[in-house]
């Protein structure tokens, strides 16, 4: 097999590899991702995170004002690295606590945006402002960054109005009835202003699928997408449904189309008469989260940067404290690739970036050093010891906070803090610092780090760090 | 056979088959250790769904029909310890792999299909679909998957097919040793004959010493799909068998299917035959190079009147892409790209199977129809619409030929070799 | 008492016929000692398979024996077959239960007993407390039975009277799918037999035995309990550590009080306990010991006992008559033709409910959409979940779980739970906060099993249901109330 070269390896085709991607084609470099499958990405709930409080009651201070005052904080957390990476950069002094506003998460968020809006996959939101949004058993979910067919739902911005909970027979990923009374409890909660309402729960035939006894969402997307006149035939279902409810909007099951999900829900919202939107995913499948792996993938071929899937990187040599040549495989066949700075994006246990190996966490492909939350180095910590004995603990396990240390130029460090290779940069879920599962930062870590490993990935050159 | 008491504990080697008669009335399935490392692959599924969007089977029908490759990783060895319950979805799989491709866990749905059917095959020979006993008696007569044509009728066929194609057509050429087989399968021999004379050309052109098989026999793959291990194994050692007597050390096809199990045969065999299989593409791009190919293009393009530029779509064989190496597909664009007069317009490399896969032509034709036309609506809803597509598979061709002519667009379908003929010869 | 096991599992295999399995074993012989042992227990066994209507005990060759299971250690001498009875313990209480109510029992759950009414030295009747709305109240009875099984020491104080029992605990771990047809016993490192038993659509590996003093609620399972067993079994099939496991599971024996030997050879019998020859009080009887099998003639004998103190003249018909929905072979092919099922779906249900399925299935006939499937990984329909609410007291989602087989699969309900819940939601009316605490029990339980031995991909399936969940408030354990934290 001929093996070949390419100038920067990602090595991962999720949110965090896509984007540090993108940015090193914009910075001039020449670079390729290679992934062995889909990872947490495209199983996500397709929203960004970017710093949600801990708590969610209204009112929900921004990711702004979160990132100063809580993340920021934590001294190993990703974006308190970047912002002293700025604050080295600008020449600033040592950290005050003030003063933690970040231009680069700042860019950093903007440049997702216009990513997204470049390949007509939109998503609003910024660092101004955290939505709340229902999930699909109606419990309360704070996200940053959103497709408008989901941020339409946001409950800051329904300053008054009564939400209809309508879904489809045989679809068992969404109950309305469960989420309408679920939302009535949520709004106690999160203190919802009595004039935002929860109406009833309905249930209705799905057009074209009556009688079907289990339906998939990417059925639904599907047909909705591409057979005309269903759009139509549920905006009227649900306007029949909704009628002397006094709905001003209705709450509908993430999975309204996958390449026309605003045509499908304009039509459906001048039929029915009512503001659609879709909820939050729970729990996958997710129709969400596949939209934003393809836009994604879209985005990065807009780039011009090849996705070389499935090329499952196994090993990496090294040649003078370098990383250097990639052993590649895809099918039957190995080869190599070189490459000249290498990104790992690789996530965390579903993308395959950790594994458990005898009873302990493993980085498999360069075996590097594993840190925890609160930096201690855990290659032969047992997982067991890593575990809550709480099912959904408020910070998580431990265990999924585990991920590779890095310094605030994204390079992977040791436990003395040294860089492992000169050449070489990781971000997202692979990281330590923050716990993967729980800390209301995934996919913001993922976009701002990426951003910054994907700038310094793009330099040809470095100093040498002293 | 002692039933009771002392005698019972001396019982010897009619013991054993007692015990395997009792497991098989108690539905229980002897599995070999490869078998059941398989079968426990299927246990890695997290349920995630991230295979369901990409099931070519899924889209062109609904979950009652066919629940997902997630259905059968779930299904499998989880409500019975065999698996007559679930031959039907193990038949309607196209075996394309496009779930195993983005799955996390890389389960291996069509592998374990495959596994299926060949105990269905051995142990419920009763259930076996109509369509594929008729393939059967073919295979097993004729050694290949459709009846053969008389030789002189194949060959006149072929000119002809040539003609067409305003390209020159060399009698079969047989040699006693070369170091190069090329083995056109038995699709492209029996049923598209303009891809068999195309891979001789090209050879030809690039100087190369290759020789073909007489009576090009299968690959082996259609008995595989039918579950019938044991001819497959009898086809694809024959196909060696030829091979090694002419003293060749590389074989290449030019149907993605034939080069997928060839390779297979060479993995079982331990990949120590000295013997190496490759796909058309693959043996342009790493034995000829790609400079070479595209010169003689530009040189045949230089000495024609008029150029135009043809626009193309490329579909992404599954035998090719998913099973053999996604790597020897992108050489197929790699080639194509650098080909003059010729214009890719597609920016989809991972699109899903022609509807061909896995028999399913034979077994649910009307399925197999509609996860064609689906794929050919997305190439022509592309905002570059192609004029022609092309793949390096000729079953594909064969496959979205029909979906043409059963539905309206107009668009050609063309195999890979064809479309280097035209522009190389 | 292997006579009585014998002929017992044939009884059972006849009435519970739907969820009783049966599973050929193989015990590999490693030394010579093993082989001697070998011949003892074949001898032992040989005599009852015709009492069990099973296989007779066959001695098979080194090479005959990894014909059958090529997986295991060749590094063997021998090895035994025989075959044995496997059931579903869950459905097999449930089955007894509606087949008791059919009778006129009333059956009443969450339903627990805080005092035993004693009048001099009488047993008058029980206290009771209901679980879900802390009300109480007495119950008058005429006799009481104490079948609380490991709290049977704990029932028996509440009537000032004494039944010590030997509190044992045994531990499993549960794989995902079948790792291989047939059952294989192993050596553990202190003598003690493990076993590797595929059960149904999963395979169990079990059991230890660790004497408790605790109350059984509080029993915990340790790693050293699961590693004990994965070192016993990687000598049987070296290949076990690759194997997906998806939970453990840990219940406590209630064994007779015997004090001063070890575990293994403690008396498996069961006692009957009249406490007005014991202690001269009337009205109370209690169980001891015994093991599964053991079950039905356990309750014949007392009930024997029970209705010579009453006075009533009545023949046990329990050995003869089958349960509810075992009456006879369920066709599953007409059964999924006849409701537009998937035959594997038709399947599981019969397994599960037998000929009750067309039962199950027929709720679907007032309500279409109750054919849904809920669960993918067990094949689960919303009419089962239903079904288990209306007519066999599941009240809350675990009760669903056991019952159903709903998140009993390697997703352990990662992707089914909201669903399962919205569906309990409808049928029982729950408010959202009641629901929602269910839903945080449910994921707690399933947790339990989980974390003793999380790895593999059932850490990345973890991952998955943490990322899906770690948002929904509520869920935690310690917010019951709504506190804050920081």
């Amino acid at each position: 097999m001929k093996d070949f070269k390419t100038e920067v390896a990602v090595i991962g085709c999720g949110i965090a590899g896509i984007t540090a991607a993108k940015k090193i084609a914009s910075e001039g470099a020449d670079v390729t991702i290679f992934s062995k499958a889909y990872g947490a990405t495209a199983m996500s709930t397709g929203v960004v995170d970017i710093a949600n409080p801990t708590v969610v009651k209204l009112p929900l201070k921004p990711p702004e004002e979160l990132i100063s005052e809580k993340y920021a904080k934590k001294a190993n957390h990703p974006y308190a690295l970047i912002i002293r990476r700025e604050k080295q950069l600008e020449g600033r002094t040592a950290q005050s606590e003030e003063d933690n506003y970040s231009q680069t998460i700042s860019k950093a968020v903007t440049t997702f945006l216009e990513n997204m809006k470049d390949v007509d996959y939109p998503m609003e939101g910024s660092l101004n402002h955290n939505m709340l949004l229902i999930d699909s058993i109606g419990s309360a979910k704070c996200t940053s960054l959103a497709p408008p067919s989901v941020a339409r739902g946001d409950l800051t911005k329904i300053n008054k109005g009564q939400i209809i909970f309508i879904g489809f027979k045989g679809h068992s990923d969404y109950d309305p009835r469960l989420c309408s009374q679920n939302f009535a409890r949520t709004s106690k909660i999160v203190g919802l202003p009595d004039a935002v309402e929860g109406a009833s729960g309905k249930l209705t035939d799905f057009p074209g699928f009556e009688g079907r006894n289990t339906l998939l969402s990417i059925e639904i997307a599907r047909r909705l997408d591409r057979e005309e006149g269903i759009a139509t035939g549920v905006g009227r279902k649900i306007g029949d449904l909704a009628k002397g409810d006094g709905a001003t909007h209705v709450c509908l099951p993430p999975c309204m189309g996958i390449d026309n999900v605003e045509r499908n829900l304009k039509v459906i919202g001048e039929e029915s008469g009512l503001i659609p939107f879709e909820c939050a995913n729970l729990t996958p499948p997710s129709i969400l989260g596949f939209r934003m792996q393809l836009a994604l993938e879209d985005s990065a071929n807009k780039s011009g940067v090849v996705i070389r899937l499935p090329y499952e990187v196994k090993k990496i040599e090294i040649e003078e404290n370098n990383l250097k040549r990639m052993a590649v495989v895809s099918g039957e066949r190995s080869f190599h690739v070189d490459a000249d700075r290498f990104v790992l994006a690789t996530g965390s246990f579903i993308g395959g970036g950790i594994i458990e190996e005898e009873e302990t966490v493993k980085e498999p492909i360069l075996n590097l050093p594993l840190f925890d939350e609160n930096d201690a180095q855990v290659n032969s910590v047992f997982i067991r010891r890593m575990l809550s004995s709480e099912a959904i603990p408020i910070k998580g396990h431990p265990v999924f906070s585990v991920g590779v240390k890095v310094n605030e130029n994204m390079q992977p460090v040791s436990d003395k803090g040294e860089p492992l290779y000169s050449n070489m940069f990781a971000c997202g879920n692979i990281l330590s610092g923050f716990n993967h599962t729980s800390s209301g930062c995934r996919h913001g870590v993922a976009i701002t780090t990426s951003y910054v490993a994907g700038e310094e990935a793009a330099k040809k050159q470095r100093k040498r760090e002293e | 056979m002692a039933t009771t008491g002392k005698e019972a504990t001396t019982q010897a080697a009619s013991g054993l088959s007692f015990i395997k008669e009792k497991m098989k009335t108690l539905s229980l399935l002897e599995n070999q250790p490869h078998e059941k490392d398989l079968l426990s692959q299927l246990g890695k599924c997290l349920n995630c769904g991230v295979c369901l969007p990409s099931c070519p089977t899924l889209e062109a029908t609904s979950f009652e029909v066919f629940p997902g490759p997630r259905g059968i990783a779930t299904t499998v060895s989880r409500v019975n310890p065999n698996f007559w319950d679930i031959r039907d979805l193990i038949y309607t799989c196209t075996e394309c792999g496009s779930c195993q491709e983005i799955c996390p866990e890389k389960v291996p749905v069509p592998k374990a299909a495959s596994l299926l059917r060949g105990k269905i095959f051995r142990l419920r020979p009763d259930l076996i679909p109509p369509g594929h006993k008729e393939m059967l008696m073919n295979l097993s007569q004729h050694g290949t998957s459709l009846p053969p044509e008389d030789e002189e009728l194949r060959s006149d066929l072929a000119e002809s097919a040539m003609k067409d194609l305003a390209l020159p057509y060399k009698k079969d050429v047989y040699k006693g040793s070369a170091q190069v087989v090329y083995f056109a399968g038995c699709i492209s021999t029996h049923r598209a004959p303009e891809i068999r004379e195309s891979g001789k050309l090209i050879l030809d052109k690039l100087g190369v010493n290759f020789t073909l098989l007489k009576d090009t026999g299968c690959c082996g793959l259609p008995a595989s799909l039918i579950g019938d291990m044991e001819l497959a194994d009898k086809l694809v050692k024959s196909v060696f068998d030829r091979v090694r007597q002419v003293g060749a050390n590389t074989v290449i096809a030019t149907c993605s299917g034939c080069a997928n199990t060839l390779q297979a045969y060479l993995n079982r065999m331990g990949n120590n035959t000295g013997i190496r299989v490759k796909h058309l593409a693959e043996y342009l791009v790493e034995d000829v190079g790609s400079q070479k190919v595209s010169s003689l293009a530009k040189s045949k393009e230089s000495k024609m009147k008029s150029k135009a530029t043809e626009n193309i779509a490329i579909h992404s064989a599954c035998h090719l892409s998913r099973h053999l190496s996604r790597r020897i597909q992108d050489y197929v664009i790699q080639l194509a790209e650098a080909l003059p007069g010729v214009q890719i317009t597609t920016s989809n490399t991972r699109q899903k199977c022609c509807g061909a896969g896995g028999l399913l032509s034979i077994f649910k034709p009307d399925v197999s129809n509609k996860i064609t036309i689906a794929r050919l609506q997305e190439i022509l809803e592309q905002e570059k619409k192609p004029e022609k597509i092309v793949a390096p598979c000729p079953t594909c061709v064969i496959q979205m030929n029909q979906g043409v002519s059963n539905s309206t667009p107009e668009i050609k379908v063309e195999d890979f070799a064809v479309l280097l003929a035209r522009k190389i010869v | 008492m292997v006579k009585l096991c014998s002929a017992e599992s044939a009884i059972i295999a006849k009435i519970a016929k739907n969820v009783i399995f049966s599973i050929p074993i193989l015990i590999p012989l490693v030394d010579k000692a093993d082989v001697n042992r070998g011949k003892m227990f074949a001898a032992a066994y040989a005599g009852y398979s015709e009492l069990r209507k099973g296989d007779p005990v066959i001695t098979l060759t080194k090479e005959e024996a990894l014909k059958l299971e090529p997986r295991l250690n060749p590094d063997i001498q021998s090895a035994i077959y025989f075959r044995e009875y496997f059931i579903d313990p869950f459905r097999l209480i449930l089955m007894n239960a509606v087949d008791a109510k059919r009778h006129g029992a009333e059956i009443q759950t969450y339903t627990e007993v805080i005092d035993i009414l004693r009048k001099d030295n009488s047993v008058t009747g029980v206290r009771v407390r209901d679980k879900f709305s802390g009300e109480i109240k007495d119950i008058k009875a005429k006799i009481v039975v104490n079948a609380s099984g490991p709290w049977g020491s704990k029932v028996a104080k509440m009537a000032e009277l004494e039944h010590p029992l030997r509190l044992n605990k045994g531990s499993h771990v549960i794989f995902d799918r079948r790792i291989s047809d047939i059952g294989i016993i192993a050596k553990c490192i202190d003598g003690r037999t493990a076993y590797l038993f595929p059960h149904e659509n999963t395979t169990i590996l079990g059991t230890t035995a660790v004497d408790i003093f605790c109350d059984p609620d509080e029993v915990e399972t340790t790693y050293d309990d699961l590693e004990y067993l994965m070192v016993a079994m990687e000598k049987a099939i070296p290949s076990i550590r690759q194997a997906r496991i998806i939970r453990t599971m840990t219940g406590v024996r209630p064994m007779i009080n015997q004090y001063g030997i070890i575990e293994e050879n403690v008396t498996r019998n069961y006692e009957i306990i009249d406490f007005e020859n014991k202690a001269g009080v009337s009205g109370f009887l209690s169980f001891g010991g015994g093991k599964l099998v053991l079950y039905r003639i356990m309750a014949e004998k007392m009930t024997d006992l029970i209705c010579k103190k009453l006075g009533k003249n009545a023949e046990c018909k329990t050995g003869t008559d089958p349960l509810i929905g075992a009456e006879k072979d369920v066709d599953v092919d007409r059964l999924a033709t006849k409701f537009g099922i998937y035959p594997h779906v038709a399947r599981k249900l019969a397994y599960l409910y037998g000929t009750k399925a067309t039962d199950v299935l027929s709720l679907a006939e007032e309500n279409p959409q109750y054919k849904m499937e809920i669960c993918n990984c067990e094949s689960i329909l919303e009419a089962a979940i239903r079904y288990s609410i209306r007519n066999e007291w599941a009240k809350t989602l675990n009760d669903v779980r056991r019952r159903t087989r709903v998140a009993m699969g390697p997703c352990q309900g990662c992707s089914c739970i909201h669903k399962v819940a919205a569906v309990a939601a409808d049928e029982l009316n729950m408010s959202p906060e009641a629901l929602m605490q269910d839903l945080g029990n449910l994921l707690q339980e399933r947790w339990k099993g989980k974390k003793p031995l999380l790895l593999g991909q059932q850490l990345a399936q973890e991952e998955v249901l943490q990322s899906s969940y770690s948002h929904v408030p509520k869920i935690h354990q310690g917010l019951r109330t709504g506190e804050e934290e920081s």
